[in-house]
């Protein structure tokens, strides 16, 4: 890896990127980048004298952060449909499933991407331990997605086994999330997602 | 020194309640409700409570806490399968010490912990009676007790015991249109901590663990532009949120796949009243046997799911069967 590239993580991690430059340094995240990114978060926590207490930090969601304000779907406006722009169904099954054709749906596909990148790169190798109270994410772990849940959900209604909440398990978590925001429900879709977890670890 | 807009909304809120509970006995009970949706922003405390549902019984510890980092928080499971999750604002860490196994899940946009009543309290009555009942005691605690009861039978009504003094929540009964109970949180032990006991949420311990990264990149979506919509939904339903989410892992290693290919194929609607919410969920139909078809319940929650042409679409949600599946039923592809 060459100096300009490690110049570019230390001054991402630093806030101290360009929001224009941040998109082209996340299309390029390279393996290495993770490594460079976890070494560097940790020199930046030991200098602090953090390095003793567990740290949440996200490197990836900092890239969302960052790119929050750049464009995403949330604030194209409603404009115009494209004239002959079919709405896509199963057989597209891109972005047109979800909305009408804009303008701006293009902008939205590449941001899903980059978020993408950037988050498969900056996890780097699958399998390798590191230690966790400097970074959880920027160290190397194995990434799992949280989707698959065709095949997660393939039991018939009949099976109202408590295996049917093991199954579901993506849509419960992914629920109770937003769950937990309405406020008389203070931590009980917490509880109930720890109670649903019993013996449904991911395998 | 400008007024941040966050504590200009909270003083109204306080003084909106404040004028409440001077003039009204809702008031008053609006005003208990805000205090136990703002207690955990104050205390330090460390507690056992048990949570029944209808098959089960399971026993729980939490250690919760605040500093100038934000809100801490731990669930620990006592019997069954050890397993713990740690909660510090918007990062879920989830432990599982048997498979030493630790996943973590961060959530964009979802709120910190730090939770508000809705600010058109008039719209939470339209659909609930919210109504005091004689006070209780709860782990040697003295609690206020308040029924929050819907008015027609597609959401489930809460019966809340909060601390007197503290406003915390101790007991929370969920109930349906008959009055049994669905789902019950109850403490049976309760200590005050003088400040955030950090030993709780120290992850040394478990740095050999496999670590797995559970975030899932999203995008919010506008409603405007939306084309899928709820032709019916319960009274006060409406949607608050929508994201765009990938089904399939293999997006999750794309860097190989050329820009502009990997697009989100599932939708993930939220809808709620206030109180309860449901989740839509609207990915492409692989074939009946490769969806949930029909109904499950588990414990509080239900999830019905149906086909609808090429698509297939799945509600969750802590409410009644009929409200899962009435609202399935209606998602409606707008052409």
């Amino acid at each position: 890896m060459n100096n300009t590239r490690k110049e570019k993580i230390s001054a991402f991690l630093d806030n101290d990127m360009h929001s224009d430059e941040i998109m082209s340094f996340s299309l390029s995240a390279e393996e290495d980048d993770a490594r460079i990114a976890q070494r560097y978060q940790m020199m930046g926590d030991a200098l602090r004298g953090e390095l003793s207490e567990s740290s949440f930090v996200d490197v990836s969601a900092a890239v969302r952060e960052a790119l929050a304000d750049e464009n995403i779907a949330t604030q194209m406006p409603a404009s115009k449909p494209v004239a002959g722009t079919e709405p896509a169904k199963a057989s597209g099954f891109g972005l047109s499933a979800w909305f009408r054709p804009v303008a701006g749906m293009a902008v939205a596909a590449s941001v899903a991407l980059v978020m993408v990148v950037t988050f498969s790169a900056q996890h780097g190798e699958s399998g390798v331990s590191a230690p966790l109270a400097s970074n959880t994410s920027a160290a190397p772990v194995t990434t799992v997605a949280a989707g698959n849940k065709a095949a997660a959900v393939g039991k018939p209604a009949s099976d109202r086994s408590r295996k049917a909440g093991q199954e579901f398990n993506p849509y419960i978590n992914q629920h109770l999330e937003y769950a937990s925001q309405e406020p008389l429900q203070g931590r009980m879709p917490y509880v109930r997602a720890v109670s649903y977890e019993s013996g449904q670890a991911p395998q | 020194m400008p007024v941040k807009p966050v504590r200009l909304y909270s003083c109204f809120i306080a003084g909106f309640l404040c004028l409440l509970s001077t003039n009204s006995f809702a008031g008053d009970l609006l005003h208990m409700l805000q205090r136990m949706a703002d207690a955990d922003q104050q205390q330090n405390y460390r507690g056992t409570f048990i949570l029944r549902k209808s098959d089960s019984i399971s026993t729980l510890q939490v250690t919760h806490g605040v500093d100038e980092k934000g809100v801490w928080e731990s669930l620990e499971a006592l019997d069954g399968e050890p397993r713990k999750v740690l909660r510090h604002n918007n990062s879920v860490i989830s432990i599982y010490p048997q498979r030493k196994l630790l996943t973590v899940r961060q959530s964009d946009g979802v709120q910190p912990l730090h939770q508000q009543l809705p600010s058109d309290f008039n719209q939470l009555e339209r659909h609930y009676s919210i109504e005091q009942r004689p006070d209780g005691r709860i782990a040697g605690h003295d609690t206020l007790v308040v029924d929050v009861l819907p008015r027609d039978d597609l959401r489930y009504g809460y019966r809340y015991w909060a601390e007197k003094d503290t406003g915390i929540l101790l007991r929370c009964d969920l109930v349906d249109s008959h009055g049994e109970v669905i789902e019950q949180m109850m403490f049976t032990s309760l200590e005050y901590l003088d400040r955030v006991p950090h030993d709780a949420f120290d992850l040394k311990q478990y740095q050999q663990y496999d670590q797995q990264v559970l975030n899932e990149p999203d995008l919010k979506v506008d409603f405007d532009l939306l084309q899928w919509r709820a032709k019916q939904l319960p009274d006060g339903f409406i949607l608050k949120q929508g994201h765009l989410r990938y089904l399939d892992p293999a997006h999750n290693a794309v860097r190989e796949k050329v820009p502009g290919t990997a697009e989100p194929d599932l939708l993930h609607l939220v809808y709620s009243d206030g109180l309860a919410s449901v989740s839509v969920f609207i990915e492409k139909n692989l074939g009946e046997d490769k969806h949930l078809q029909g109904g499950v319940t588990m414990g509080a929650l239900n999830a019905y799911g149906q086909p609808h042409d090429d698509f297939y679409v799945t509600a969750v949600g802590d409410v009644p069967m009929k409200t899962v599946k009435m609202i399935a039923g209606n998602m409606e592809y707008i052409h």
